[in-house]
């Protein structure tokens, strides 16, 4: 018979993690595991492999509203994982706020080095940020007038103009001695991706 | 649908149940014309509505990627700008390495300053110790007012002690001490007080009474009284009297 699926489209398919852990022996400690939302996000294999497994209780059901979602019994786990996000190594993190959603899946063990492309135990490099950010920036130009003139006042004014000192808002790689930035923050919006946006922006 | 006048809007509020009386209250419904009825939220989602999904808007990615690259990039400039501000405050504030440096001119102002308030001081203290006497005059004579005041009611309290005493010696003679206690009782069984007496309008008093309690009959001895000295028996109304009654 055919059959139409309705609802929501979610971006989720598969288990709760701790479904899927508990079963296992050993707690399933040094297996892959893999989400559906990385996998839509990048074409290359992201996964963890489980490190360690710490129980915690069933929290009973929570109904999300609206529209109306039963849950079910919701149960999180902590694990801590080796993370391995678009084919690059992201370090260890601790799992346990969005392990109730069902959305972890068990590789088979045959399939682990075909999946990961690498062998048995092994990690993939570890992630570089092509990006890097300068440490420095210039000042907005008002503002810039301001520190010039309250220098000149203080008589510590040497002809070069004052640079901000960048401070980061998220965490991101910052230019080491010898680096060359190649993040653009100098005054304006800065150099675009898709320069397709801007195309019919006319100077008047 | 508020557009369409009041009539409509009584009638949709009817209908809904949410007021029986819509007639009623039309003149309220004219005052409240920001407040829509709603449905209540227990009927929840519309039949007609049931397996409607609304579509998720489709952009491109990119123009989302520029817009968060957009809003990174102002976020990390106020961050940086902001911290920069903070730092330079806590340079220029007092407390601070620059604010500890101090110059000749700031001494001499510093000490012009100071003989300035040591002058005023002055001033006000003057003013001050005499202000200070002044009221230390007035207290000294309030006190000594009120010190004068005690004694008079003291003096005063003595001698209505003393007229008390008095008073009490005088009717101390009249006591009924042991010794004339039996005299006193004599006395009394003598003197027999007889409330049984009447009065008229007038004030005419009838005292005695014809039997007394051992069955004796007596006849009593009334005060004679001329009946002219008595007042009227009926008054007349008022000759200059301003209330009369109109025929």
């Amino acid at each position: 018979m055919p059959y139409e699926i309705y609802g929501k489209a979610t971006r989720w398919c598969g288990k709760p993690l701790w479904e899927i852990l508990g079963n296992l022996k050993n707690h399933g400690v040094g297996r892959i595991i893999i989400r559906n939302e990385t996998k839509l996000d990048y074409k290359e294999p992201s996964w963890y492999r489980v490190l360690k497994v710490q129980a915690i209780p069933p929290e009973g059901k929570v109904q999300v509203l609206p529209p109306v979602v039963d849950m079910g019994e919701v149960r999180r786990v902590r694990a801590l994982v080796d993370v391995v996000l678009a084919g690059t190594y992201r370090g260890q993190e601790w799992l346990s706020t969005d392990t109730y959603i069902s959305d972890f899946r068990l590789i088979p063990k045959e399939e682990e080095e075909i999946f990961t492309k690498v062998k048995k135990g092994e990690l993939p490099p570890k992630f570089v940020d092509p990006n890097i950010f300068p440490t420095t920036a210039a000042f907005p130009p008002l503002l810039k007038e301001l520190i010039i003139q309250d220098m000149k006042n203080r008589g510590t004014f040497t002809g070069e103009e004052p640079l901000l000192p960048m401070k980061y808002a998220y965490p991101v790689r910052v230019a080491q001695e010898g680096e060359i930035p190649t993040v653009d923050m100098s005054l304006g919006l800065g150099k675009t991706a898709s320069p397709r946006l801007y195309a019919n922006i006319k100077k008047t | 649908m508020l557009r369409s006048g009041p009539q409509v809007l009584r009638r949709a509020v009817v209908s809904m149940g949410l007021d029986s009386t819509g007639a009623q209250h039309a003149a309220c419904l004219q005052q409240t014309r920001g407040l829509r009825p709603r449905k209540p939220f227990g009927l929840g989602l519309a039949k007609s509505k049931w397996f409607i999904l609304p579509r998720k808007p489709d952009h491109a990615q990119d123009e989302w990627d520029e817009l968060d690259r957009l809003e990174q990039r102002y976020k990390h400039f106020i961050e940086s700008i902001s911290q920069f501000c903070i730092e330079e405050n806590l340079k220029h504030a007092a407390g601070s390495a620059e604010a500890g440096q101090r110059t000749s001119e700031d001494d001499d102002e510093w000490a012009e300053s100071l003989t300035l308030i040591k002058q005023w001081n002055e001033e006000v203290a003057a003013k001050r110790n005499e202000r200070l006497a002044m009221e230390r005059k007035a207290k000294e004579e309030e006190i000594q007012n009120q010190l004068m005041e005690a004694e008079r009611l003291r003096e005063q309290k003595l001698q209505e002690i003393e007229e008390y005493i008095r008073k009490e010696k005088e009717l101390s003679k009249t006591y009924i001490t042991p010794e004339n206690i039996d005299k006193a009782i004599e006395e009394c069984l003598e003197k027999v007080v007889d409330y049984n007496w009447a009065m008229d309008a007038r004030g005419q008093k009838y005292v005695g009474r014809y039997v007394t309690i051992s069955g004796e009959v007596e006849l009593p001895v009334a005060d004679t009284v001329e009946e002219d000295s008595l007042p009227p028996l009926f008054q007349s109304s008022p000759s200059g009297s301003s209330f009369r009654r109109q025929p």
